[in-house]
């Protein structure tokens, strides 16, 4: 059974008046294995954002089901959600949404302070994380005191204190210089050669080139999609001729 | 070109209405207070009897309070409404405005708020100009009306005053903007703000001034006292306020984030962590909004207690329509009190408002030093030193007048009396040693009298009788009633001996007729002091005095200058009020926007609406409740201050005054949380 099963997915956004239905999302299928690391690329407005919005379950699909571990998150009550969120779900989003009253530390504590966990437990987990991550150092800062990369990766610690089942990546590489870029695709290497199933939104085709799977996603339907061969440079041409031909406007391959 | 600038200022007006209206609104009521004090101050047709002079100056000093608070609060305002601008102002000069033509929107926006507001501002105070008049004249019990009328150098001063602010606060805004580039001004408000530091030494002296102030409040004990420590108490309490609610707040926080255990915890992670900031933005606003809502609740307090007591001041004071007191010697001779008691009746037969009753009685006020129990004439003891409790004025008045006074029948033996003592307890024996300053010198014979009763109350026997001091712990008051007249007269002989002085009677004339008659009768007789128009009391006696206070007339005076007190701290009271209510308002926008991303990342993070709301909702009573609860305990210890402050204007009821301060606390309270309520709608609307 995968991890992640994504069938018939359906999501069509109306105005308040009930005027112009725009379709987001027309029937979007793909499933995600344990341990996988899978990028979803498209252009803007081709329903990448609504998709994650919709993994992420902060967003209701309009027909379709999504289901984690085998559970549709449709049936998920409403006052479950948060917390369905907080254990299953790592979130890491292209702004940090890293909060400025809160040290880096306390950033990467709230999702356990939400579930309630005691400080003597969050510190231990913590402590194996933050060397891991590169961030030990910094964890006593406030996040504008700290560079982008390095909120990202706070970030990336905030997701992965919990143990997600998958992490969510919404453009992470999208606010980043390259050589940050760099450091933090390759940490999401090294936290997918630990296990971590990712699942990763961009446009970026470098970001792309090191997962191992990329899902192409055009006016809200998957398009296309390449399994990982050979070396990232190797799959990063093979990404281009991809997005050219989508762009360029050919049919389906 | 030219008719943009007005159309741009127009609209960012409008655009920004939720910032501007408030704005427009303060601008356009502290105009009209401005003004109608103005015109009642200046009043020409006003009678310029006496009785009425209070009026115009309580005016005088409404204006001048209203123009300082004006120029504060709108001060004020406009830097709250410029911080949040600064952005559009920014984007402005992003999109190819120069700094010029920014200011020229600046200036027509500055231009319309300022003629709307105030010229609305004249306007509304012309129209409520006469109903205040009606209140006001309502209020200090006079029933002239007068017309309406265009104060013409009010609205020439209204609007140079305004006027003059409002330009005040558009050169602000210009050498602001002069100063400032553009990316700055774009990135104003998204920079990081840094976590506020512990400040001990800020709390401690807080804590330190904010005691010292409560302290002097508990330990002040007169009137004078109260009167001369006031100010120092205020003084060190705003200060108190101050330092406590930038420093103290922030301290107390930092010592809670500090313990990990009760830190880590839901409720109080967030809680903890997010009051920081808003204490750190808020603080001074905070402390500002309680010192608002302490001085409006003292005011209105104090000046409604004044008010509501002025009856039973006057009646302390004249208890009959005339009270008329008689000054003489005894061993100069003997007055004819049946022939004084006559002629005062004839005179109001000859005013139209004939005696239905008259009373008098003799009575002696004597100046006694109270020591070991004893009530003497001369303060110093047998080695020569100054010692005693307590100067009181004791008055001894005789069995039959207390009887007729009080309506009692209590009977006496001779060498028996009823004692009526206030904040000093008397042994069984009251003991009157009359000795004398010079012990060369001839004293008065001691005398000693059975207490035979202490009275819980006492009647009322006019002037300035030791009832009026009685509540002053300090000073305190004692009354005595002896058997008889002889024996009242036997203690004048032996002070009188000792200390020199004069014997008294009193005479209570009750009148028929309206109080405006019995005011004009009194106004015809006795006021007038020339030769040949004041009453002639030939063919009455020796004596040294004789003189008569009207009741009507002491109420008059009294309402005239109680009600402006109150009239004044009504009116101010609510202006601080609508200041308080301001303050709120933006506190909580600006709160709205600050706590919107907040809300936002959080929910994205795994934290339920439900849980965000509660956590902000405790927050946010925290932020505006403290000020509230604080300003109640400044109230509870400034009472007793307010208590010594109204023995001052002879006020000394004390459950009175405790009723109004309760009263206008709870109505205060009331609105405070409809306030609350209705712009915690605009906070909700914001953030979800």
């Amino acid at each position: 059974m995968s991890l992640l099963e994504v069938t018939n997915l359906k999501k069509i956004y109306t105005t308040r008046f009930g005027g112009n239905a725009v379709q987001a999302l027309c029937d979007v299928n793909f499933s995600v294995e344990q341990g996988e690391y899978v990028a979803i690329m498209g252009e803007s407005g081709s329903g990448k954002t609504t998709l994650l919005n919709i993994l992420a379950a902060l967003d209701q699909p309009t027909g379709g089901s999504v289901r984690l571990s085998g559970r549709n998150m449709a049936e998920i009550r409403e006052r479950d959600l948060a917390a369905f969120r907080r254990e299953n779900l790592g979130f890491v989003f292209q702004e940090f949404n890293l909060l400025d009253t809160f040290s880096i530390e306390d950033n990467i504590f709230l999702p356990l302070v939400l579930a309630g966990k005691q400080y003597p437990e969050m510190a231990g987990r913590l402590q194996k994380l933050a060397s891991r991550l590169g961030i030990s150092d910094i964890l006593k800062k406030y996040p504008y005191e700290v560079s982008g990369g390095q909120k990202q990766r706070a970030a990336v610690a905030r997701a992965l204190i919990t143990e997600p089942q998958i992490l969510l990546a919404d453009e992470p590489t999208g606010a980043l210089d390259s050589k940050a870029t760099d450091s933090l695709l390759e940490l999401f290497e090294t936290v997918n050669a630990m296990g971590q199933t990712i699942l990763m939104v961009t446009h970026s085709v470098k970001a792309a080139s090191h997962a191992s799977r990329v899902l192409f996603i055009k006016d809200g339907e998957v398009f296309h999609q390449l399994y990982r061969s050979g070396s990232t440079q190797e799959f990063y041409g093979r990404i281009t001729d991809a997005l050219t031909v989508l762009t360029a406007g050919g049919e389906k391959a | 070109m030219k008719g943009l600038y007005p159309k741009l200022a127009w609209q960012s007006l409008r655009h920004n209405g939720k910032f501007y209206f408030p704005y427009f609104l303060t601008i356009l009521s502290t105009a009209a207070v401005f003004y109608i004090m103005l015109a009642l101050a200046g009043a020409s047709d006003l009678p310029n009897k006496i009785r009425y002079a209070y009026l115009s100056v309580f005016m005088e000093i409404g204006v001048f309070l209203v123009g300082v608070f004006a120029v504060i609060f709108l001060f004020y305002t406009n830097s709250f409404l410029m911080k949040r601008r600064t952005r559009e102002l920014g984007l402005y000069n992003v999109l190819g405005m120069g700094k010029g033509n920014i200011a020229a929107v600046l200036i027509w926006e500055t231009l319309i708020l300022g003629l709307t507001g105030v010229i609305g501002g004249i306007l509304t105070g012309m129209l409520l100009q006469r109903l205040m008049t009606l209140i006001i004249y309502r209020v200090i019990h006079f029933s002239t009306g007068f017309s309406f009328y265009i104060s013409w150098p009010g609205i020439v001063v209204s609007c140079i005053f305004f006027g003059a602010v409002l330009l005040l606060n558009l050169i602000c805004n210009l050498i602001r903007l002069g100063r400032q580039n553009p990316i700055a001004m774009m990135r104003e408000g998204s920079a990081g703000e840094k976590e506020p530091k512990a400040k001990w030494l800020l709390a401690l002296i807080g804590l330190g001034a904010l005691g010292c102030g409560y302290y002097i409040a508990l330990r002040v004990t007169s009137s004078l006292e109260a009167f001369s420590n006031y100010f120092l108490a205020v003084f060190l309490v705003v200060m108190g306020t101050y330092c406590l609610f930038t420093a103290g707040s922030i301290t107390v926080l930092k010592i809670l984030k500090k313990n990990k255990r009760y830190y880590y915890q839901t409720g109080h992670f967030i809680t903890i962590s997010g009051m920081l900031y808003r204490m750190k933005r808020n603080a001074v606003g905070l402390a500002n909004i309680c010192i608002l809502c302490t001085m409006t609740l003292v005011m209105i307090s104090g000046t409604v207690s004044l008010y509501l007591g002025t009856e039973g001041v006057v009646e302390v004071r004249t208890p009959a329509d005339w009270t008329s007191t008689l000054r003489f010697r005894p061993d100069e001779g003997e007055p004819n009190f049946d022939g004084l008691t006559r002629r005062v009746e004839e005179i109001a037969a000859s005013q139209g408002v004939p005696a239905t009753e008259s009373f008098g009685f003799l009575n002696s006020s004597q100046d006694l030093f109270l020591r070991d129990g004893a009530l003497d004439t001369c303060p110093i003891d047998e080695q020569g030193t100054v010692t005693y409790d307590a100067e009181l004025e004791v008055l001894f008045i005789s069995l039959d007048a207390y009887n007729h006074l009080s309506g009692q029948s209590d009977t006496l033996d001779q060498g028996e009396v009823l004692v009526w003592s206030q904040g000093w307890q008397l042994p069984d024996t009251l003991t009157l040693p009359y000795r004398s300053y010079n012990p060369q010198d001839i004293a008065g014979e001691p005398r000693s009298f059975q207490i035979k009763e202490f009275l819980d109350d006492f009647p009322a026997t006019g002037g300035w009788s030791p009832m009026i001091s009685a509540n002053n712990a300090e000073t305190g008051g004692i009354c005595v009633v002896v058997p008889d007249d002889a024996t009242l007269l036997d203690l004048y002989d032996q002070f009188q001996t000792a200390n020199g002085g004069s014997m008294s009677w009193t005479l209570f004339t009750t009148l028929s007729g309206t109080e405006e008659e019995k005011l004009d009768a009194y106004y015809a007789t006795f006021l007038d002091y020339s030769e040949e128009n004041y009453p002639d009391f030939t063919g009455t006696g020796t004596w040294l005095a004789f003189f008569t206070e009207s009741k009507a007339m002491n109420l008059a005076e009294c309402y005239n200058m109680n009600g402006g007190f109150f009239f004044l701290g009504v009116f101010l009271g609510v202006l601080f009020l609508m200041a308080a209510v301001l303050i709120i308002y933006y506190k909580q926008i600006s709160e709205g926007y600050e706590d919107r991303q907040r809300f936002q990342i959080m929910q994205k993070v795994g934290l339920e609406r439900r849980q965000i709301k509660r956590s902000i909702n405790r927050q946010i009573l925290v932020v505006f409740f403290l000020p509230l609860l604080v300003a109640a305990l400044h109230l509870l210890f400034d009472f007793r201050l307010m208590v010594l402050l109204l023995q001052l204007f002879a006020m000394a009821d004390v459950t009175l005054a405790a009723t109004c301060s309760l009263v206008t606390f709870g109505v205060f309270a009331v609105l405070y949380v409809l306030v609350y309520r209705i712009t915690a709608r605009s906070y909700f609307k914001i953030v979800s």
